[in-house]
């Protein structure tokens, strides 16, 4: 800008703009630098505190919030023991007396049962359930050991008369003469003649049919 | 970080991010330093002025609120320096004081001596104005404020911050005359 630029805008002048940016060549001392990023580094680091505590409390009762709930609430296994053999133990019974029905179905159909509706376990039980091989080798046979054993255990004299007697109680004289008959068209004599000695000592009043009456008085 | 604005950079440094004001620190770092250097009595009072401005930025606990950053920055540096004045009862010269001083100059011998540096004696010839207008000078030159933004700052009219301006050019383009 010459001295008449200079005149007509008098608050500009480059060539003395220029002149005063060549002496711009002091600079702040490093110390001042260092002081002032120091401070301003500290003031941050302050700040971010600040920040920091409302930040982890919300974070502590969040935490805190959801152990509760967790805690509170029933919780839900797939893998109890006694549950599992509760469960199966039901599912065989459901199984054995009904031999033609889908083994493999039950388990699961029982849980599903037992389960409240919607909740996944369902399907975790049922690839926890074990197969039918292994229900027949792991719950089956014990069973069945058990009850050989307790067979043989009922096979003494004394036991066998009194379940015999028992069972001769509770039979009416019809059903009696209906079982000697099956006796008698089958030909098992000896069984007929045991049987008609049980009935007279029973029902000694009842009179037999006459083709029972003959056998009866037969001299043996 | 660099692209962003002063006022994006003051933000992100008041929530804790300190590499906001590395940079923001590094744009202002020499246009404050020289504007107090050159208004102050001595390089320790701009020294301690400095520090003090940067610690006044640094603590802010409040948004600068309208008007940008630089503004901040410069009216932080001139409120601690008019502080300075009145700690020291030194009284800033009057703009009918500063105008007789401009119409009636006496320009020491050293500065007119052909032997010094012209960017030297610009430095001279800069600290023999009156306050007021080395102040405009200084502003529109470190800080590139406008004629508005200069008056709003030292809270006169436009026109007085033309006339102190005006002066200051008429001055050193006087006694400069012949490194132009």
């Amino acid at each position: 800008m010459t001295q008449q630029d200079q005149q007509r805008n008098p608050t500009d002048d480059r060539q003395l703009s220029e002149l005063y940016r060549a002496s711009r060549n002091e600079q702040p001392a490093a110390e001042l630098d260092k002081a002032i990023l120091a401070q301003a580094h500290a003031q941050a680091r302050s700040r971010r505190r600040r920040w920091m505590l409302p930040l982890s409390t919300a974070a502590v009762i969040l935490l805190g919030t959801s152990l509760t709930l967790t805690l509170v609430q029933p919780p839900v296994s797939t893998q109890l023991p006694d549950e599992k053999t509760d469960v199966m133990s039901e599912a065989l019974e459901e199984m054995t007396p009904k031999a033609s029905s889908p083994p493999a179905a039950a388990p699961a159909m029982k849980r599903q049962a037992v389960a409240p509706a919607g909740e996944p376990p369902v399907l975790e039980l049922q690839s926890a359930m074990p197969s039918r091989a292994e229900m027949d080798k792991d719950v089956l046979a014990p069973m069945e050991r058990r009850a050989s054993e307790k067979k043989r255990e009922n096979s003494s004299f004394g036991q066998a008369m009194a379940e015999k007697e028992a069972i001769e109680v509770l039979r009416t004289p019809e059903a009696w003469i209906n079982d000697m008959h099956l006796l008698l068209r089958d030909g098992e004599v000896d069984a007929l003649e045991q049987e008609l000695a049980a009935f007279r000592e029973h029902y000694p009043d009842t009179p037999l049919p006459p083709e029972l009456e003959v056998i009866r008085k037969r001299p043996k | 970080m660099d692209g962003m604005s002063d006022e994006a950079l003051f933000n992100l440094y008041r929530k804790g991010d300190a590499s906001a004001f590395e940079v923001l620190y590094q744009r202002y770092r020499q246009s404050l330093y020289l504007f107090l250097l050159r208004t102050c009595d001595s390089p320790a009072d701009a020294d301690e002025l400095y520090q003090d401005a940067w610690s006044r930025i640094i603590t802010a606990t409040k948004p600068f609120g309208e008007g940008s950053f630089k503004a901040y920055v410069f009216r932080i540096a001139r409120n601690l320096q008019i502080d300075r004045f009145r700690r020291a009862h030194l009284k800033p010269v009057s703009d009918d004081e500063a105008m007789q001083q401009v119409s009636d100059p006496a320009p020491t011998p050293d500065v007119r001596a052909n032997d010094l540096d012209c960017t030297e004696r610009m430095k001279r010839q800069l600290a023999s104005l009156p306050k007021e207008q080395s102040e405009a000078f200084l502003l529109k030159e470190e800080g590139g404020f406008t004629l508005e933004q200069i008056a709003e700052m030292v809270s006169v009219g436009r026109e007085t911050i033309k006339s102190r301006l005006r002066y200051a050019l008429k001055q050193l383009r006087k006694m400069l005359e012949d490194c132009l």
